[in-house]
């Protein structure tokens, strides 16, 4: 439900109550409940189950660590194995307001939500205990010579958050007397006390991370802001366009990550890759079509500077009698190797395919 | 004035390149045709086709004569008479009194009606004022475009060269908050009186452009540009756009930002002429929604033609670098909509060609009123054209905060207008 305040001036005032599943929604937060599984027959999804990496399971239950366990060695492991618990996603509501308003070209709201932050990427697990899959820690050995996994039991982090976020967008008809059409863009988020996984790197035994001293359950609360700033513009180049009143869309954008009162090991939980107290990526867009918009160029770009970038040139070709039908010659290319990084997660993995839509 | 409507401006584009005695001898050339060409006294019923396509030379755009010569035929029927909205006229006869025009063209002590329902043809500001007399036309106090065609959508069909055609369905939702006639609050609701129009506008098919919706709102204050904000499903944002690129395609059509309505540019950015009044063909009845056709060609082929009177209308923009460095409308003396609208390059050839088809709607106390039916625009130029059919519902009683952002934000959250 949404209720909307709309004083005749320029200015929205927007309060918001999303109940979550309250109807039943005993699942758990990345389960999805099949049309068989309840009595209305209807399929009900907890909030993260949209990211399939959250549902891998192995014989019959969460095995994420399972399938990223190390080999057994003659060394005890520190953490072989995770077991997870996830929280049933029952309470999911979330309440907030925005207030917009408009000065002149100037657009701008503030904006509050309380409840929680549904960005896989974002989550965060807590050390709840660890053990021996037979024997006793720390060196989970049953019998002399034999050892075996070590299972860390964590929990994820589910507090509700606060988010405090802003927007603004300006346009810019004219530079200097100029003409430059230009819309600028910009939105902040503030995340206070939000939740980071934390390690020290090194670790122990020639592994990349271990236990941090000062964290032992392996989080951190830091306050956290992410904004974007970018434009959006419409420019005509005539010598690149058999029609000269035919425009190129440009989009550009800038995202930043700052994490206040850094700390060294924060890191993403699925990964030991240090997450820096600054993180920045920048994207660009062209597109334009020709003869009747019947050819479509596009071409996006996204570059990491800590080394990774990406590419995406597009060729799309909308038949000149079935709006229907678009066949697309698609490029995505990948730089900077790091699997567990950033874009280097797609380095190796560059392709050009041909696609085609038909939208009935 | 019976000269080719279509040819005069041209020359007279040309002539600042050419000198006087040439222009004076070309001038004549082209004025000796004239007497055998247009010919208002167009009876109804007589067919006209390639064997007298003289009889309506002048009172066409060019390149539907040169279709005619090439063999379009149709019929010729009684002009159809509109009544004057009697809530317009009302206002034209209480607030007319007291408008004037600034030193910039401005439009100073408005309030609503016809803002110079006295046209002298002598009058030098005469230009001027019919542009202003077009902008606050009668257009209801809002309307849904599309909705009174079947399906309640307007339906457009962008044709190629060879014939191809694409098709695209959209509606679209003006609101005049400053400018009302029969809906109350009158003249004006409250806290809007600084906005002209506001438009919405959703696209539904084909499916990648489905959702697309954007808000453009147009403020009195001439220094002030529209604001315009497009909800793009694809990335789940509102964007900001600016809208002083008018003059870019909306591809695949051949229309622009101002060529919506024949002619949607901010008045005081052009300079105005009047080249006299004019007896031209037009269809202000329309039978056919859309109007039956070949596929992949725009000529209305079960439409038949009547006799309008007309003021015609040069526009020069007051910036050189705009798109159409003239551009040439015929109004309905009684409606003041478009009926022909004519577009020159900046080489001063001849570039488009509009002609909009106007019909009887019902207001919802049953008087008759009138809507645009098919629009057709052709590029002479490229050989494409697009067709539109877009007849319109008036007073449908919308709140003004439909066109709000909250409405971009709602449709983002799934929700829908209507």
């Amino acid at each position: 439900m949404m209720y909307t305040v709309r004083p005749v001036s320029n200015s929205i005032l927007e309060f918001f109550a999303l109940p979550g599943s309250l109807d039943r929604a005993d699942q758990r937060v990345d389960e999805i409940v099949g049309s068989n599984d309840t009595a209305d027959r209807k399929v009900r999804y907890g909030r993260w189950s949209a990211h399939p990496e959250t549902r891998m399971t192995l014989l019959g239950f969460n095995a994420f660590g399972n399938a990223l366990a190390s080999p057994l060695g003659v060394v005890p492991i520190v953490i072989p194995s995770v077991t997870r618990e996830l929280p049933e996603s029952s309470d999911s509501w979330k309440i907030g307001a925005r207030i917009t308003r408009s000065i002149g070209k100037l657009n701008l709201g503030l904006g509050y939500i309380w409840g929680f932050n549904p960005q896989a990427a974002d989550m965060v697990f807590k050390v709840k205990r660890t053990r021996c899959v037979a024997g006793a820690p720390p060196l989970c050995s049953p019998a002399p010579g034999v050892f075996t996994p070590t299972v860390a039991d964590v929990r994820l982090v589910n507090d509700r958050t606060h988010i405090f976020a802003g927007h603004f967008n300006y346009t810019v008809e004219q530079l200097l007397g100029i003409p430059f059409n230009t819309a600028i863009r910009g939105e902040v988020a503030f995340y206070p006390n939000k939740p980071y996984n934390i390690s020290s790197f090194p670790g122990a035994f020639g592994l990349r991370a271990g236990p941090h001293p000062k964290h032992p359950d392996g989080t951190t609360d830091k306050h956290t802001l992410r904004y974007a700033i970018g434009f959006d513009k419409s420019v005509l180049i005539p010598f690149l366009q058999e029609d000269p009143w035919r425009t190129f869309v440009l989009s550009f954008q800038l995202f930043q990550s700052i994490i206040l009162d850094h700390e060294d090991g924060i890191r993403p939980f699925s990964t030991v890759e240090k997450i820096k107290p600054v993180s920045t990526t920048l994207t660009f867009r062209i597109g334009t079509g020709y003869f009747g918009d019947t050819i479509l160029p596009d071409l996006f770009l996204s570059y990491d500077p800590e080394g990774y970038w990406a590419a995406n040139p597009a060729l799309s070709y909308v038949p000149p009698g079935n709006e229907k039908i678009k066949i697309s010659l698609v490029g995505a290319l990948y730089g900077g190797r790091n699997k567990f990084k950033s874009l280097g997660l797609f380095d190796e993995k560059d392709s050009v395919f041909l696609k085609m839509r038909y939208q009935f | 004035m019976s000269f080719p409507s279509s040819t005069l401006p041209s020359v007279v584009s040309r002539s600042r390149r050419l000198p006087a005695l040439a222009l004076f001898l070309l001038f004549l050339l082209l004025q000796a045709p004239k007497s055998q060409g247009a010919d208002a006294d167009l009876k109804p019923g007589e067919t006209i086709g390639p064997n007298n396509w003289q009889r309506v030379q002048g009172m066409v755009g060019e390149n539907l004569l040169n279709r005619i010569k090439a063999g379009y035929t149709f019929q010729i029927k009684e002009p159809k008479i509109y009544k004057p909205i009697k809530e317009y006229v009302e206002a034209t006869e209480k607030y007319s009194g007291k408008v004037r025009l600034g030193s910039n063209g401005e439009l100073l002590n408005y309030v609503a009606g016809q803002p110079f329902p006295k046209v002298d043809p002598n009058d030098p500001q005469i230009g001027q004022k019919l542009a202003w007399n077009f902008f606050y036309r009668w257009l209801g106090d809002d309307y849904k475009t599309g909705g009174a065609v079947k399906g309640g959508k307007i339906i457009r069909a962008a044709i190629e060269k060879d014939g191809a055609e694409r098709r695209a369905d959209l509606v679209s939702y003006f609101l005049f908050p400053s400018t009302r006639y029969t809906l109350d609050p009158k003249p004006v609701i409250p806290g809007y009186e600084h906005i002209d129009f506001m438009q919405l506008r959703i696209d539904s098919y084909p499916r990648d452009a489905s959702g697309t919706t954007t808000l453009e709102i147009r403020y009195k204050d001439p220094q002030r540009p529209d604001d315009l904000y497009i909800y793009i499903p694809s990335i789940r944002r509102i964007r900001r756009a600016t809208t002083t690129q008018r003059c870019q395609t909306l591809a695949p059509s051949e229309f622009n930002l101002d060529d919506i309505n024949s002619f949607n540019g901010k008045i005081t950015d052009f300079n105005y002429k009047y080249l006299g009044d004019k007896k031209i063909l037009a269809n202000i009845s329309q039978e056919h929604l859309p109007f039956g056709r070949k596929q992949g060609d725009y000529l209305p082929l079960d439409e038949k033609w009547e006799v309008v009177d007309t003021y015609v209308l040069e526009i020069t923009p007051k910036d050189p670098s705009y798109c159409y460095p003239k551009k040439v409308l015929h109004l309905n003396k009684v409606t003041l909509d478009t009926h022909w609208t004519l577009i020159w390059d900046k080489r001063g050839e001849y570039w488009k060609e509009q002609f909009g088809f106007f019909t009887p709607v019902k207001l919802h106390d049953g008087r008759e009123a009138w809507s645009v039916g098919d629009v057709v625009i052709v590029n002479v130029q490229n050989g494409r054209s697009t067709i539109v059919t877009a007849t319109r519902t008036y007073n449908q009683g919308y709140p003004a905060s439909m066109w709000s952002l909250a409405t971009l934000q709602s449709i983002m959250r799934g929700g829908s207008i209507e």
